[in-house]
């Protein structure tokens, strides 16, 4: 009987997703296009640091677009700890799956920026350490969360690990206001006095920043979460399906 | 899903507002010098336009800029060439016709740049001076040339090496003139725009000498004209705006590459990633479906 229950929740293998998400998906990859087409035509080449400044239309955009993701998390975290609505976690969970790879595309693009403008691959520099640091406290939540096999203490667990670890985020949004001594620069607001690799925000960076803003803020992690989450709840009810029949087995 | 939308609305916020505020900053800029910006991707140069003179970059080879009141005589030619070019096959390209009897070499260095200097005499009348530095797989060149075969101008450096004298103007004047001997007959102060400079008249040998130079870290950098000094404050001017001001676009276009690469690397390995596990989550559900049909 639970078999039966259970079995028709859980969605037939070739279920097309909704129409929505179809349309967002058409929507992100064409969007991605454009950012690529902003980035690597529309957009000058900058006078002093050459073709590799362009990466600054990705590399920024995606710790924003991590920073999105994350608050995600944090909002599921919170709404979780409320309601105990499992969609909360998994939302949550889409969260920093996606913001992780986006923090992953930040710092690798930051790196490879960096080589032939500050002339290293890396260096501890305070907001690259923390940058650092960020990354790893949300490597760390996919570990801790993967090792608890308790539903409910994990998803507890996840939560409040999920609202703690945004403190990684703020902290490299604003470290370089914090610790002066920097070489990283600022976009937001005046570079900090030992910064290299700045450059002028002119019109044409402006228009080629937006929309990219928009897409890597927005677009992309919205789309892959909302993939993330519909996989989420096909691998919960394949698993409550899975429950189900090996306890009919059992009895 | 009320709380999907603010969150959406705040991530709009979060990413209009820092863009706005980078537009926002370039009203502060403040005025820059003009600019000639070479179109030739990888080799790419950049190189100020020195106050009252024109730029003519119709030619190929070269970037020409030309004082606007003395535009027959005077000019300078950048351009950047295939590594390895020597000097000479570099002012062939202005004028092949040009017999070229090589008069003084140095090595100089401005803002920590190294620049190879070479004083020509052209045989047809007039001289030049020539900068030339090789970098990121190119050789760029700044050549002043001197048509005016009444008048010597010539730019010359001196550095001295480890543990000798610091260089002075005599020093400078015998590397062009070895028999140079004569004390300045006026000396004067210049504040220019980039140090104060001292301006010397001498006579030697019935010649007239007008010298522009500067003394810095024992080192010597000076604008010399056999001739009344008519253009030599222009030169040194133009010179040094060019010199200075000069620099190259770097051709980092394989680090971008890496960069736009890896990105989309990223974003595909974790689709790649769903979609393996959406695959063996079907699996799992067949042989579920397998297993309740056999029970």
């Amino acid at each position: 009987m639970a078999v039966s229950a259970t079995a028709s929740t859980t969605p037939a293998s070739g279920e097309r997703p909704p129409r929505s998400l179809i349309v967002l998906t058409v929507i992100t990859a064409l969007s991605v296009g454009v950012s690529l087409y902003l980035t690597l035509i529309y957009a000058n080449t900058d006078l002093e640091q050459g073709d590799v400044q362009r990466l600054f239309y990705i590399h920024m955009p995606s710790f924003f677009g991590a920073f999105f993701a994350f608050g995600a998390t944090v909002l599921g975290g919170i709404q979780y700890l409320r309601t105990r609505q499992t969609r909360w976690d998994t939302l949550a969970l889409a969260g920093v799956e996606v913001g992780l790879a986006l923090s992953i595309i930040n710092l690798v693009t930051g790196s490879i920026w960096a080589r032939p403008i500050w002339n290293t691959w890396w260096t501890w520099d305070a907001r690259l350490t923390s940058a650092a640091i960020m990354v790893l406290t949300y490597a760390a939540y996919l570990m801790f969360r993967s090792g608890i096999e308790n539903p409910d203490t994990r998803r507890r667990f996840a939560s409040v690990y999920g609202i703690v670890a945004i403190t990684t985020v703020i902290l490299t949004l604003v470290i370089i206001r914090i610790v002066p001594d920097t070489i990283h620069p600022a976009v937001i607001g005046p570079s900090p006095q030992n910064a290299e690799g700045t450059f002028e925000a002119t019109t044409n960076v402006a228009i080629a920043l937006i929309p990219n803003m928009i897409i890597w803020t927005t677009i992309i992690p919205i789309a892959l979460m909302w993939w993330r989450i519909r996989l989420e709840n096909r691998l919960e009810a394949i698993n409550r399906r899975k429950i189900a029949l090996l306890s009919e087995d059992n009895t | 899903m009320r709380h999907l939308i603010a969150l959406c609305i705040a991530a709009l916020l979060l990413t209009v507002l820092p863009a706005s505020h980078a537009q926002a900053q370039e009203a502060d800029t403040l005025p820059t010098i003009p600019y000639y910006t070479s179109q030739e991707g990888g080799r790419q140069f950049n190189v100020p336009i020195p106050a009252g003179w024109q730029v003519d970059d119709s030619h190929s080879d070269y970037l020409r800029m030309t004082p606007t009141a003395d535009a027959e005589t005077n000019a300078i030619y950048i351009m950047a060439l295939t590594p390895g070019t020597e000097t000479e096959e570099a002012i062939r390209r202005i004028d092949d016709g040009w017999t070229l009897n090589r008069r003084a070499t140095s090595e100089i260095i401005f803002d920590g740049l190294a620049w190879d200097l070479s004083a020509f005499d052209i045989a047809e009348g007039g001289n030049i001076s020539a900068f030339m530095q090789a970098r990121d797989n190119a050789t760029y060149a700044v050549i002043h040339v001197n048509r005016n075969a009444a008048v010597d101008v010539y730019m010359m450096g001196l550095q001295p090496g480890i543990g000798e004298d610091a260089i002075t103007l005599d020093d400078v004047m015998r590397r062009l003139y070895p028999d140079f001997n004569a004390a300045p007959d006026e000396t004067t102060d210049l504040l220019l725009g980039n140090a104060t400079w001292q301006w010397s008249a001498f006579t030697a040998d019935e010649d007239a000498f007008t010298t522009l130079h500067q003394q810095r870290a024992g080192s010597v950098y000076a604008i010399i004209e056999r001739g009344g000094g008519e253009t030599v404050d222009s030169v040194n001017r133009a010179i040094y705006t060019v010199i200075f001001g000069f620099f190259i676009t770097p051709d980092n276009a394989d680090f971008m590459w890496a960069g736009i690469i890896a990105s989309i690397a990223i974003l595909l390995l974790l689709i790649g990633a769903y979609y393996a596990r959406h695959r063996n989550a079907e699996k799992d559900l067949q042989l579920i479906e397998q297993l309740e049909s056999e029970s």
